[in-house]
């Protein structure tokens, strides 16, 4: 008998079904009514859209919204999205500690805790003034929540003390397009990756960070093999499995293969004079301006050879990558932590931004330098509503005072009453805590008693400073540090809206009740403000409806217009990008192109027009490459870099309750090369030490060749193995976002 | 004292003994052979394993290696969908039900709604994907990104890769 | 025409003659073809061949070879031993006589050898199942509680060696592309090379 290929499977399919059980019972529940509930992924920058199936008031079930830009598919984090909501580790009670840190968490009713945390801060901001409380928020909050604490703190407690999650993962990209562009925020989108005929993924693990991207780019790479896949990375992910070339260099010097590449476009031709010519403008170190001539004559020294003494790279493959990147049609840059989170990330972006514009891969679609977001709100919540110690809404910044104005007039309160001075950053905000400059600090949706670098240095300021933490599950390393734990609803239990990496603002619903006693965050922090004594006209709101309106109104006119997007409109279409100035715009594809962009005016001489810069051109910054803060030397030999793992989402609060995920990474590893393991006699499982001048703490090894030699790789997700002890603080000088991916470190076998 | 008369009847009734006997006797040397040898073993109860193995592949590398490695070059493997999306948990306590063959209306259309609401038009209501696509490797486009070749080499640098 | 009680001695003599010789001359063929040299001296064990030579399994702990016996038929002079003795030889004739080796299909001859291999003609060399033939090093920490569950232990899981330990001799083409068969297959590969590379010498 000669079976079929086909016939075989089904067979194999026949007899295993024999295995399965429960299926009767599945089925009948799908038949079951069930009400399709539109949001938004909790999880990563992506910003998958979802639709929640609701059944008798609980959410039973999840599935892409085809009408997103995910196109109904979801990573296996989404898929599982469901039993977080109904995991017994959510806090549903306000809780306090009555004597003090260290003594138990008391359940208490709503108005003894919010009178208890306003209390607190009343005492502190009349005794040692408003630079004494802080706000500590994420790229996780809901826009309106980042938009109200914003106004509550700056405007409210008037102290600009009001820093987030996304210093420690997106200032550099923000710094980056800044300094290049004049305004933050990309302009390509998810389009670009349909088009694109080359891709240049550099310092970016797309696969497991952003799986339903990356499946994106791979569809690209399987409907046209053609298009080439470049994959910077000292680390070969499994991003790297459809590269057509992969590149692993020394960590911390792909500042200098940058440069090396506008080097080779520059000497070979490449450049698309006609762009640069006209959009853009030279500019050196310093600020001041410079010619083309002089741009050339900096990069003079970054000759392929040079970069290959530098980064490892071989001049051969540095010429290659260089030339694929110009000759390429349409060029489409990706990236991610490993250029962010670095003591030059800005500079790296700048760097990216300058290849681009360069070679004119810009302003079309499939050719565009786009950063990606690790957080579902950084964009939308945190830099847009300029959520930052250093920043107003919609671009405006505090050290201006035109800005500062612009802002008071609106929220409504005197002049001046927003500080001019600009507030502590994430890192220096924490330092502060423990020299006791700040005393009360409110933190929202983020864990930094774990994402922190060198925590043992920052845990002493959560031991000091008094913390009310809205949050939704215990257990989390900063809960053991709160003073107050207020219950928040958690996701699809309330409303607002998400802004994920492409300019996309999608609403998720609200599909059930909040959980227990947990209240939607704006409620709780609108009432916990008036009780501390904000005026309560400058909060006038009912719902995260009412704050979305006046944040769109503000928007109004500004380069991030969105005032066309209403709440109905949100409700019925799965995102919008935009500038979207009006309600019947369809939202801007390419930002700063005449004809698409309608910020861009319809008359204006140039196709495109960069009007973040009061010039209308796009700065090309000379910078010298640096190496990272703490290089490998002879007494800590290897570097150490930290990063995702598909199965777990930061510190695993959320993943951590999904009994697949936990399972399939219960705890922190580290990778080690088979070459380093072999001379160390390191093998699977084997305890292996990690020695910084931090601190050293003990993994298990997973030999791999992942890592490059000299390269060890350590996740981050795990709160029994606060890696983050290990690392060093020093922060970009520009953006002050740590260097998260590189120190130096020892590694032995545990004897 | 025994005669046997070597008549043709008495002929023919022991050739046909001998042939029943020879059928018996084949037939009982199959039966014993399928009771010694079955040709399928029963599937026994998962592996129960502490926390640090769930991770399926682990083991499904060895033991049902053509399954784990069709995923892997597969789609849903290069975009590491894992296993437990669409299988569950061993235990039943995943956040799906467990299922060796996942039901498409539960499981599929999670991701590919539009798809599957497409296909029903174009072919009406059927119960069973599977007999079009089959479920680990996708006979169309299995390996079609695959361009990693498996390595060890620990080299700074990778001339001539790629391409 | 009747027989008398002589005739019948005689009868039963020569029965019995012929039946102990026949159990003699069956007992010696039943071993000559057994032996590695008799299997693979059809042209289509040939492949099987080469590709027990090359895989980990050509030579046992103390380093003689392993025959084709020693796997694919079960150990002592049982019913098992026998059934399978005359179930393969008889079926192995049967193809050597209908099939040319090119239109044997593996896909399908797999599962059958599969089906014969014994556990107890593993664990012949194989008998502590938690270190590996020379019983020198640990299995790994999964190996154990796989085995673990093969002596019965957290629930029993009913499979054979070979249900698990696939391709431990043989290397179809198809099996080549696993993972878990890459370092199999890279010795394979090197051997067909080299002896494609002799032919070509030779013929020059």
């Amino acid at each position: 008998m000669k079976l079929s290929r086909r016939e075989f499977l089904k067979g194999a399919a026949a007899s295993t079904a024999l295995a399965a059980i429960g299926l009767p019972g599945v089925a009948a529940a799908a038949e079951a009514e069930t009400k399709w509930v539109k949001g938004v992924c909790r999880y990563c920058g992506t910003g998958c859209g979802v639709l929640v199936g609701v059944q008798n008031g609980k959410a039973v079930s999840i599935k892409g919204d085809p009408n997103n830009h995910n196109q109904g598919l979801l990573c296996l984090k989404g898929a599982m999205l469901i039993p977080v909501i109904y995991t017994p580790d959510r806090i549903l009670e306000p809780m306090i500690r009555r004597n003090g840190k260290g003594s138990e968490l008391e359940k208490v009713s709503w108005d003894e805790a919010l009178d208890f945390a306003a209390k607190r801060f009343r005492d502190t901001i009349s005794e040692f003034g408003p630079n004494a409380v802080a706000y500590y928020g994420s790229g996780q909050a809901l826009t309106e929540e980042s938009y109200l604490a914003n106004k509550i703190w700056k405007a409210g407690f008037k102290t600009n003390n009001v820093d987030g999650n996304p210093r420690l993962c997106m200032a550099s990209a923000v710094g980056g397009y800044t300094t290049t562009f004049g305004k933050d925020e990309p302009m390509g989108t998810y389009y670009d990756i349909d088009n694109a005929t080359c891709f240049f993924i550099i310092g970016s693990n797309t696969s497991e960070a952003h799986p339903v991207l990356f499946r994106r780019i791979a569809r690209r790479k399987q409907f046209n093999p053609d298009v080439k896949i470049i994959v910077v990375d000292p680390r070969r992910t499994n991003t790297s499995r459809i590269a057509d070339l992969h590149l692993h260099f020394k960590p911390g010097t792909d500042l200098a293969l940058l440069n090396g590449m506008a080097h080779v476009i520059i000497k070979d031709e490449l450049d698309d004079y006609r762009f640069h010519g006209r959009h853009c403008v030279f500019k050196d170190n310093d600020g001041s301006e410079r010619t083309f001539e002089d741009y050339k004559a900096f990069l003079a020294e970054y000759t392929p050879e040079r970069v290959q003494e530098i980064t490892g790279i071989s001049a051969e493959n540095v010429v290659k990558v260089a030339r694929l990147f110009a000759e390429s049609p349409n060029t489409l840059s990706l990236w991610c932590m490993g250029i962010n989170q670095r003591s030059y990330g800005v500079w790296a972006n700048n760097l990216i931004h300058n290849l681009h514009l360069l070679t004119g891969h810009i302003g079309r679609l499939g050719a565009s330098p786009l950063s990606l977001t690790g957080q579902p709100n950084a964009c939308g919540g945190v830099r847009d509503t300029g959520s930052l110690s250093h920043l107003l809404p919609a671009g405006r910044v505090i050290a201006n005072e035109k800005h500062r104005n612009e802002m008071e007039d609106f929220w409504g309160v005197p002049r001046g009453t927003i500080q001019p001075t600009i507030g502590h950053h994430a890192v220096a905000l924490f330092g502060a805590m423990a020299t006791g400059d700040v005393k009360a600090v409110f933190i929202h949706c983020t864990n930094p008693a774990h994402t922190l670098p060198n925590l043992n240095k920052y845990t002493p300021g959560l031991q000091k400073a008094f913390i009310v933490q809205t949050e939704c599950f215990h257990d989390a390393e900063t809960t053991k540090y709160a003073d107050v734990l207020l219950p928040a609803a958690f996701w699809c239990e309330t409303d607002g809206v998400y802004g994920c990496t492409e300019r996309r603002y999608s609403l998720t619903e609200q599909a059930v009740q909040p959980s227990g006693n947990s209240r939607p965050v704006v409620n709780i922090m609108m009432d916990f403000a008036k009780r501390a004594g904000v005026d309560p006209k400058l909060i006038p709101f009912e719902n995260a409806a009412d704050i979305w309106d006046e944040w769109r109104t503000l928007s109004n006119g500004s380069p991030y217009n969105f005032y066309g997007m209403t709440r109905e409109r949100l409700k019925k279409e799965s995102g919008i990008r935009w500038p979207c100035p009006t309600e019947d715009h369809p939202g801007t594809v390419l930002r700063f192109v005449r004809g698409e962009d309608p910020l861009v005016p319809a008359d204006h001489p140039e196709k495109v027009f960069f009007y973040g810069n009061p010039n209308g051109k796009a700065n090309i910054l000379f910078r010298p490459y640096m190496p990272p803060f703490e290089p490998a030397d002879a007494d800590y030999p290897f570097v150490l870099t930290t990063g995702r793992v598909i199965d777990h989402w930061h510190t695993a609060t959320m993943t951590g309750q999904v009994p697949e995920l936990r399972k399939a990474y219960p705890g922190a590893f580290v990778e080690v090369n088979p070459e380093d393991a072999a001379r160390m006699d390191i093998r699977n499982g084997d305890q292996v030490v990690l020695e910084t001048r931090r601190d050293k703490m003990t993994f298990p090894a997973k030999v791999t060749d992942t890592c490059m030699p000299g390269l060890v790789f350590c996740p981050f997700f795990d709160k029994k193995k606060l890696v983050n002890r290990l690392f060093h603080d020093a922060v970009d000088n520009i953006s002050k976002e740590p260097e998260y991916k590189i120190c130096a470190t020892k590694v032995y076998k545990q004897v | 004292m025994i005669t046997i008369s070597l008549t043709k009847k008495n002929m023919l009734l022991g050739a046909c003994g001998l042939f029943i006997l020879a059928v018996v006797g084949i037939g009982l040397f199959f039966l014993y052979l399928n009771f010694a040898f079955p040709v399928k073993h029963a599937t026994g109860t998962h592996l129960a394993v502490p926390d640090q193995y769930t991770d399926c592949v682990t083991c499904h590398t060895k033991v049902s290696a053509q399954v784990t490695q069709d995923w892997r070059e597969a789609k849903h493997g290069v975009t590491l969908v894992k296993c437990v999306v669409c299988h569950g948990e061993p235990d039943g306590k995943g956040s799906i039900p467990f299922m060796a063959t996942p039901d498409p209306k539960l499981i599929c259309s999670r991701c590919h709604d539009p798809a599957v609401v497409r296909m029903e038009a174009k072919y009406g209501n059927s119960a069973d994907c599977y007999s079009c696509h089959a479920y680990h490797q996708n006979p169309v486009h299995s390996n079609a990104y695959e361009t990693r070749v498996p390595t060890t080499q620990t080299t700074l640098d990778q001339p001539g890769q790629g391409f | 025409m009747s027989t008398t009680p002589r005739q019948i001695r005689i009868t039963l003599l020569g029965v019995g003659i012929l039946l102990v010789a026949g159990i003699v001359a069956t007992a010696a063929f039943f071993s000559f073809s057994s032996t590695t040299s008799f299997c693979t001296s059809c042209h289509e064990m040939n492949v099987h061949k080469e590709e027990l030579a090359q895989s980990p399994h050509a030579k046992d702990y103390d380093e003689s070879a392993i025959d084709c016996a020693d796997c694919h038929l079960p150990r002592g002079l049982g019913p098992r031993y026998l059934s399978v003795k005359t179930y393969l030889g008889v079926k192995d004739v049967f193809v050597h006589f209908t099939e040319s080796p090119d239109s044997i299909d593996r896909r399908h001859s797999q599962p059958v050898a599969r089906r014969f291999v014994d556990d107890a003609s593993c664990q012949a060399c194989h008998d502590d199942l938690y270190k590996d033939a020379k019983k020198e090093k640990d299995i790994s920490e999964i190996g154990k509680l796989a085995h673990d569950n093969y002596n019965g232990k957290d629930g029993k899981s009913y499979r054979l060696c070979v249900d698990c330990h696939t391709n431990m001799a043989h290397l179809p083409s198809f099996d080549r592309r696993l993972d878990i068969n890459q370092e199999f297959a890279a010795k394979l590969v090197a051997a067909e090379q080299l002896v494609a590379a002799e032919e070509q010498g030779g013929a020059q």
